[in-house]
């Protein structure tokens, strides 16, 4: 009976499985070729040279640098936000309707955050006139942390959305066990609710990870696609490899994206999904 | 509970409230800017204009919440001046709903079918999935490109809709929204004879119907704000949706703001009705 | 609002059913591949002239050209960029909107020296301008059309202020003519001819243009904006600037009291001032005696992976021929020799019919013109802005910089860093 189970699965499967394939997976396998190739037309087989020259490339170390940086700050920042916001909106207020105010960043054009963002922080918007100077601050060193403003406002409805979904789904049964296994709130919150949220957590860290990659609209709607310093991203170095159409260095440096994302995924879902499933 | 704790979580409260009106300031600004007439717009936010005038030598942004002289100067415009506002917003309609519904449809069968596979690769599968979704996207654009040219869809709403449908990001969400099904729902449906997998859908949707909110949403907001794709795959500007319409700033000019605020419209309206089927995910969850 | 939702709820698999029906316009790439039949993409809205040449082509060799308009630059970029990586795509682009340099070191583009380079001589063309486009010696686009700024000395001017200008005009002169310049506003640099002079800004695409090879260099991935050259043009216009003798928003009136006159020229009858006696007239050249010219409009280049080489560069070819040339639909001035006479002559007498050429601009004074234009043109060799991002970061650093807004120094390192990434990508 398993066997024919697995086979009506897989049947269901298939559809999505084989669009899947067709449109992202096969399409990279060719991609990859080219990350070995030394021109994109007609090219001939370069071995690693295009990885070399690519950790040589100071633009790309620019942009790696930079986006590391982001990461590092802002998906900790935001799984913490949406944790705590999540916990407090489900625990604290009657009608999960003050989540909707939190969501209202997600549906606004980038081309509204990014005027917004800009009448904020130019040489003459808000900050500047608060201050009583005249700096455009996305050309500082501090335009991290605009970009890191930017991304904590638009993105937190994404992680929201999720987690309100997760915490609604835990039984209720499971805090009136706990309750009167002498838990405390805090005992439940950490060996009970993380665990099962393993999985919502699991997606906000993607979803997370992904939106500091999607930040990049809104710094090209701000600054063009040769910002700053502090703010030239990953994404600004892959856009440009694609609009000079230097095919290589794109391909070879997703490849390396791919790679180091991986086995970062690997790590994360050996730590949290194999906890969620207790 | 003790006065502390009491007084603690007020104050949490309080700091999420607080918190929300901080995110809600710039979307209030944009619905009272949207009222005002766009030469007050241009008064306000541009450098150029007290330079002309020689007003000021530093002129800042002045924001206010209430306009000089409140009218509908930007609505008649975009919705009456001429028909193109109201044609990107209907191409936007026709790429993000279809994808929609394909995405729900297809990333639901598929988790289920993950979830209920037993076989050897299925974290593997996962993972792959979760990594082309962080890919960026020129990665996969040009042989995206290949891949839609030559099944002839190019300049077709379907190159979009389909490279969508088939996405990573519903998969993902919705194999986390059947997972949390219990599992002895499964094996009571089965001994009871459900052994048509086609049934168990039937236990299986209503429980979902949290994480399908959930993509529902989030989804909605990718593809209503998508710019590149259909930048790319669709070449007449009869077919361009709203939102690379209304990036470009000189479509919109002086109304910009009432043009962002109708934009955003339809995001709010998904926001909302998503919002109650959150809520119903906990009822629902607590059948047996 | 549930009322609102319900509503909706039922309308939508109507709804759907619509757009699905409404979707379902597919549409496959044309393409040619027997010789019978080219495609050209062009970034404008629309562009007479090539809509011409492939009409005139069509009916002398029985080839069909297809013209395809993409009207923003952005958008043609990216489809473009899509068509020439997948091999595919039309066989002439449009270099005017792509990066030319970046597109050809990819092999994206056909060299135009190995199907007509040898019918290219200096005799039937401006060469000099054909060659500025070579990069490592290979021919990837040609410019159909140009246009320049000339200048006339005015001589008392000169003399008062102890200037020679029978020197002819330098970059390097420059320095000498506006440290001779009093400081009290009373001598301007230019009159711009009624249209406002010589700005800050003006000056300084003329001086760094003229000279940009020492800037920056694509073929070796070398940028200098933080050595001391570049700095001292931005010293040179900042004095300039403080000695008032260029032209600013400002000025109500025109200069009474300036050194030469200004003319865009956009051939032997047509400079913005009117119709005007050349005599006199003389290009800014740079330490190699060349002087700068701008050819923005559509700008031909070889698909690579195109199947119809040999046809296309000779339809480029016809692009640069004399019938061609000489037709009214060319903007500015041709590139070729006999048709820019042809042209000449025939807006000489369609103005004269027309009324707006007088009599004091005698057929002599057109011979001279066209002698004197013939001169100036062969001595054209440096691209105004051969690459649109360059430019673009220029303007945007320079612009705060000549208002006041930005200091040298921080002008400079922006200047360096962005170019240096966008080079070194």
């Amino acid at each position: 009976m398993y066997k024919k189970e697995n086979i009506k699965a897989f049947l269901l499967m298939s559809p999505g499985l084989i669009g899947f394939f067709m449109f992202y997976i096969l399409p990279f396998n060719f991609s990859v070729k080219y990350a070995f190739t030394d021109k994109p037309v007609k090219g001939e087989f370069a071995g690693f040279s295009n990885f070399t020259n690519l950790f040589g490339s100071q633009p790309f170390i620019l942009g790696v640098t930079n986006t590391f940086k982001m990461l590092v700050i802002c998906v900790p920042l935001s799984l913490v936000l949406a944790l705590f916001l999540g916990e407090t909106i489900h625990g604290l207020f009657k009608s999960r309707k003050i989540s909707i105010f939190f969501m209202f960043p997600m549906a606004i054009p980038s081309a509204c955050t990014a005027f917004l963002f800009r009448s904020f922080v130019s040489d003459n918007g808000f900050i500047s006139r608060i201050l009583g100077v005249q700096i455009n601050w996305l050309d500082t060193e501090r335009a991290l942390l605009i970009a890191v403003v930017i991304y904590i406002w638009k993105n937190i409805g994404y992680n929201l959305i999720i987690i309100l979904a997760g915490i609604a789904e835990i039984p209720v049964e499971y805090k009136e066990w706990a309750a009167v296994e002498g838990m405390g709130d805090i005992g439940y919150f950490f060996k009970i609710e993380l665990p099962c949220l393993g999985s919502s957590i699991f997606i906000m860290l993607v979803m997370s990870i992904i939106n500091v990659l999607k930040v990049f609209k809104e710094l090209y709607m701000l600054s063009g696609n040769y910002p700053s310093e502090g703010i030239y991203m990953l994404q600004h170095y892959m856009n440009n490899q694609f609009l000079n159409m230097n095919y290589q260095n794109l391909t070879a440096a997703s490849l390396v994206i791919t790679v180091v994302t991986g086995l970062v995924l690997v790590l994360a879902s050996r730590i949290i999904l194999s906890g969620g499933e207790g | 509970m003790g006065f502390f704790k009491k007084s603690a979580l007020y104050g949490v409260k309080g700091i999420v409230i607080i918190m929300a009106l901080i995110y809600m300031i710039p979307v209030v600004l944009l619905v009272t800017n949207s009222f005002m007439e766009p030469w007050e717009i241009n008064m306000r936010y541009s450098n150029e204009y007290p330079k002309y005038m020689e007003m000021e030598d530093i002129h800042y942004a002045s924001y206010s919440l209430i306009p000089k002289k409140a009218g509908v100067g930007q609505y008649t415009d975009i919705l009456f001046g001429s028909p193109e506002y109201l044609n990107k917003f209907l191409n936007s309609i026709i790429l993000t709903v279809p994808s929609l519904i394909l995405q729900i449809v297809i990333g639901l069968v598929t988790a289920y079918g993950i979830v209920v596979w037993k076989g050897k690769y299925k974290k593997a599968l996962l993972s792959l999935y979760a990594l082309v979704m962080m890919l960026p996207f020129q990665a996969v654009l040009v042989p995206n490109y290949f891949m839609v040219s030559k099944l002839g869809l190019i300049d077709s709403y379907f190159s979009v809709i389909l490279t969508a449908a088939f996405g990573p990001l519903p998969v993902i969400i919705m194999f986390q929204s059947v997972c949390s099904v219990p599992k002895n729902i499964f094996e009571a449906a089965q001994i009871d004879g459900a052994g048509h997998l086609r049934q168990i859908l039937h236990i299986v949707i209503p429980l979902s119907v949290g994480g399908i909110a959930s993509l529902f949403t989030v989804s909605f907001a990718d593809l209503w704000g998508m710019v590149e794709q259909p930048l790319i795959f669709i070449r007449s500007s009869a077919k361009e949706p709203l939102s690379i319409y209304i990036n470009n700033s000189t479509n919109t000019g002086g109304a910009f703001f009432a043009a962002a605020v109708l934009y955003m419209l339809p995001g709010l309206w998904v926001f909302l009705y998503g919002n109650e089927y959150y809520v119903k995910g906990i009822r629902t969850a607590s059948f047996k | 609002m549930k009322r609102i939702c319900k509503a909706v709820k039922r309308g939508l698999p109507l709804l759907v059913s619509l757009t699905f029906l409404g979707g379902c316009t597919a549409q496959t790439a044309v393409q040619g591949g027997d010789g019978k039949e080219i495609t050209i993409s062009v970034s404008d809205s629309e562009n007479g002239y090539i809509a011409l040449a492939a009409q005139r082509y069509q009916e002398k060799t029985g080839v069909k050209v297809n013209v395809e308009f993409i009207e923003e630059s952005d958008k043609y970029v990216q489809i473009t960029t899509a068509e020439l990586l997948n091999q595919g795509g039309p066989d002439i682009v449009d270099a005017s909107a792509l990066n030319l340099y970046k597109t050809a070191e990819q092999g994206l583009l056909g060299d135009l020296n190995e199907y007509i380079g040898d019918k290219l001589s200096s005799s039937e063309y401006y060469l000099s301008m054909l060659d500025a486009y070579l990069y490592n010696s290979k021919r990837y686009t040609v410019p159909l059309n140009f246009n320049f700024y000339a200048y006339k000395p005015v001589d008392e001017a000169f003399t008062e202020n102890g200037l020679d200008s029978k020197k002819g005009i330098t970059a390097q002169g420059f320095e000498e003519i506006i440290e001779a310049l009093p400081d009290d506003g009373s001598v301007k640099l230019s009159d711009g001819g009624g249209w406002g002079g010589m700005s800050g800004r003006d000056l300084f695409e003329t001086l760094y243009g003229l000279e940009q090879e020492r800037f920056f260099d694509m073929a070796s991935k070398t940028v200098n904006f933080d050595g001391g050259e570049f700095e001292s043009i931005l010293g040179l216009v900042a004095k300039a600037q403080s000695k008032n003798i260029l032209y600013s928003m400002e000025d109500t009136e025109d200069p009474s009291n300036y050194l030469f006159e200004e003319y865009a020229i956009y051939g032997p009858t047509n400079c913005h001032n009117g119709t005007v006696d050349y005599t006199g007239f003389d290009i800014m050249t740079n330490s190699s005696g060349k002087g700068m010219f701008s050819s923005n409009s559509f700008r031909p280049a070889l698909n690579a992976g195109g199947k119809n080489k040999e046809t296309a560069a000779d339809f480029i070819l016809f692009l640069l021929s004399e019938e061609m040339q000489s037709s009214p639909e060319l903007i500015f001035s041709p590139v070729n020799r006999a048709a820019l006479k042809i042209t000449a002559k025939r807006q000489y007498e369609s103005g004269v019919a027309e009324g707006y050429i007088t009599d004091d601009f005698t057929a002599e004074n057109l011979e001279n013109n066209i002698k004197i234009f013939d001169e100036m043109s062969s001595r054209l060799g440096v691209i105004n802005y051969p690459i649109p991002q360059i430019r673009s970061f220029i303007r945007e650093e320079i612009n705060p910089y000549i208002d006041g807004e930005q200091d040298a120094e921080q002008t400079l390192l922006n200047l360096q860093h962005k170019i240096s990434t966008y080079v070194n990508e």
